[in-house]
């Protein structure tokens, strides 16, 4: 009993408990959770949410937001293939200025935020809404269509039955988990959301570093843009709508606190498999797909409330 | 001192769509013409009536990002409580109570659990854009399509649906409600309350203000002027649909309102002038989409004017309290 007590006690072992659970019962009540097409739609969906969700992590830890990391993944996917079939530029050049562009978008987005000041969520929303628009503009609301086989290796290629996709997705995770967990550098996002003016005053950069943060937000959503557009045969102007939702609630479900301060990538790695399930198990038991907006919603609410919850306990605690 | 300010934000919002009016009518052939103009009339109406409670929400230093779906949900409610044959002040009554509802719990979850505007409001977002897709389960007219409601009784048609003098009904309806909050938000003892909050809460508090109460009371208020908005939208164009307000709705509202005036640091705001952002807006809208611009670079700048707008404020803050 008192081994239960000790893995209940941490957010990422019981997370990982309620998962193994999660999974026993799809896999017992339904045939086809098993089955090699539902893992791989499984893996399909955790993968491009992976890419993203140690900068998200890290962003939130520092107490702030990044909402437009979905129309960041879209715009990207749009431009890469815009670079190389209308421009002709080619594969790795494609890539590198989206990567770029990507990156820089990000620093935009943290020094409006850090060095102008002003509110991460109107920021954040505002380049939301400017990148959804622009990524119509710049192929005139068309997808990109007949991406070539040398560019879909990146994402296709198998190593052992699993797409090189993947195994790019969990190394980055693993890079930002790393990061922040080993790095001082990184950790110091622990204090900034801890308390900003504390951490100033003890001589952190925190506008550079927050600064930092948004870029590597845009790094990787111009990763997991390309990724996801070398997925598929073309480029799809739909892809990453409610990506930074999945993301803020994964993060949460993995125990940080949206006041910033407490987190962990691998929590938040955890609460993406458990959203992934929870989808899954909405498409296996035939329930009507507009439910999981709904449980989206729900889930944040629940999450937050219950982050709410903890934080008062936390300063009523004597 | 900051009510100059903002009267100087009124008259710049005014001077510049009187500006860009004028652009217009000299090179534009277009623009003013009676189908264009009722056309933006609406637009104005719509954006208009909800604005203006937003206005209120922004003052206390709330927000609300849901606006759109939820009236997308109330809309189709409507529509099927219409299809249904129910009494049309029935149902007018009802609507608005519904908006007050959600209103209420946007605003309890706020004051009482303490969660952040900001997530509550986009988890609603989110939540009822897939419920109002989701009623078609339970509708027994649009049984397993996407809910779009039409067909409504003459009596309903009528309260938006004709004109005076060639300005349509739902314009004088947004115009009463634009004057009514606003005179509400400057002279009446409760809705100034609001400027108070805003400004400080704890002070607002110790001062006696039933802070949480004013709280959900907005959030309410606003939820509930959207159901009136809805309502008169779905009467003067003869239907609802579950699309509504998605995915941009509230984000316009919000520009409007910021370039009004308000701030998201709470404290200021005037429904007069986010009535004017809605004008500035909409017309900048229709004017690139008459020029022949590509529709999304419309878009695109609805978020550019909304950065703008919050660099104006931020600086204009900055220059305040500097002494």
């Amino acid at each position: 009993m008192n081994y239960l007590k000790n893995i209940l006690k941490y957010r990422e072992s019981s997370l990982g408990l309620i998962i193994l659970l999660f999974i026993i019962i799809l896999s017992t009540t339904t045939d086809s959770f098993l089955t090699k097409i539902n893992l791989f739609g499984i893996m399909y969906y955790l993968t491009e949410n992976t890419i993203i969700i140690g900068a998200i992590t890290i962003i939130i830890v520092s107490g702030n937001f990044d909402l437009s990391v979905g129309s960041l993944l879209g715009f990207s996917g749009i431009l890469v293939g815009v670079l190389m079939q209308n421009i002709g530029l080619p594969i790795p050049v494609a890539i590198a200025i989206t990567l770029l562009t990507g990156a820089f978008i990000g620093i935009i987005n943290g020094v409006i935020i850090s060095y102008v000041g002003i509110n991460p969520f109107i920021t954040t929303l505002a380049s939301w809404f400017v990148l959804l628009s622009l990524k119509y503009i710049i192929n005139n609301g068309n997808h990109v269509n007949n991406l070539s086989d040398e560019f879909r290796i990146i994402s296709k290629y198998k190593i052992y039955g699993i797409p090189l996709m993947v195994y790019i997705a969990i190394a980055i995770m693993i890079i930002f988990l790393i990061l922040l967990k080993k790095t001082k550098y990184f950790r110091q996002n622990y204090y900034i959301g801890g308390n900003k003016k504390a951490a100033e005053l003890v001589g952190i950069n925190v506008k550079k570093v927050i600064t930092i943060n948004y870029m590597l937000v845009g790094l990787s959503a111009a990763t997991a843009g390309i990724l996801t557009a070398a997925r598929f045969r073309n480029a799809y102007t739909s892809a990453g709508t409610e990506t930074a939702f999945i993301a803020i609630i994964a993060v949460i479900i993995g125990g940080a606190s949206l006041y910033g301060g407490k987190g962990s990538v691998l929590g938040s790695f955890l609460g993406l498999i458990f959203i992934s399930l929870v989808y899954n198990a909405i498409i296996l038991y035939g329930i009507n797909l507009n439910w999981n907006l709904l449980a989206l919603g729900l889930l944040i609410i629940v999450a937050v409330t219950i982050d709410a919850f903890l934080e008062k306990k936390k300063n009523t605690s004597f | 001192m900051m009510n100059n300010l903002l009267a100087s934000r009124e008259f710049f919002l005014a001077i510049l769509i009187g500006i860009i009016l004028i652009l217009l009518g000299i090179y534009s052939e277009h623009f003013f013409t009676m189908l264009n103009i009722r056309g933006l009339l609406f637009n104005i109406s719509v954006y208009g009536i909800v604005s203006a409670g937003m206005t209120i929400l922004f003052v206390s230093k709330g927000i609300d990002l849901s606006i759109g779906t939820v009236m997308a949900f109330i809309g189709v409610v409507l529509g099927e409580t219409l299809a249904r044959g129910v009494p049309v002040l029935l149902v007018i009554i009802f609507t608005i109570l519904l908006g007050a509802i959600i209103g209420a719990s946007i605003g309890v979850l706020v004051t009482k659990i303490g969660i952040n505007p900001f997530i509550v409001t986009l988890a609603y977002f989110f939540c009822f854009k897939g419920l109002a897709f989701l009623f078609g389960l339970i509708s027994e007219k649009s049984k397993g399509q996407i809910p779009f409601f039409g067909d409504f009784p003459d009596s309903f048609n009528n309260i938006a649906g004709s004109q005076f003098y060639g300005i349509e009904y739902i314009f004088f309806y947004a115009l009463f409600i634009v004057i009514l909050y606003h005179f509400l938000l400057t002279k009446n003892k409760f809705f100034r309350q609001n400027y108070f909050l805003g400004g400080n809460e704890n002070a607002a508090r110790m001062v006696g203000i039933n802070v949480d109460f004013l709280k959900i009371f907005n959030y309410s208020l606003v939820t509930a002027t959207g159901a009136i908005a809805i309502m008169l939208r779905a009467s003067r164009v003869q239907g609802t649909n579950a699309t509504f307000g998605y995915p941009t709705f509230a984000l316009i509202i919000v520009t409007a309102v910021i370039l009004g005036g308000a701030s998201l640091k709470g404290g200021v705001g005037s429904v007069i002038g986010s009535f004017l952002g809605v004008i500035l807006i909409s017309i900048i809208y229709n004017a690139m989409i008459m020029m022949g611009f590509n529709p999304f670079y419309t878009e695109f700048s609805v978020g550019i004017i909304l950065f703008i707008a919050v660099l104006l404020d931020e600086f204009k803050l900055l220059t305040n309290f500097t002494k």
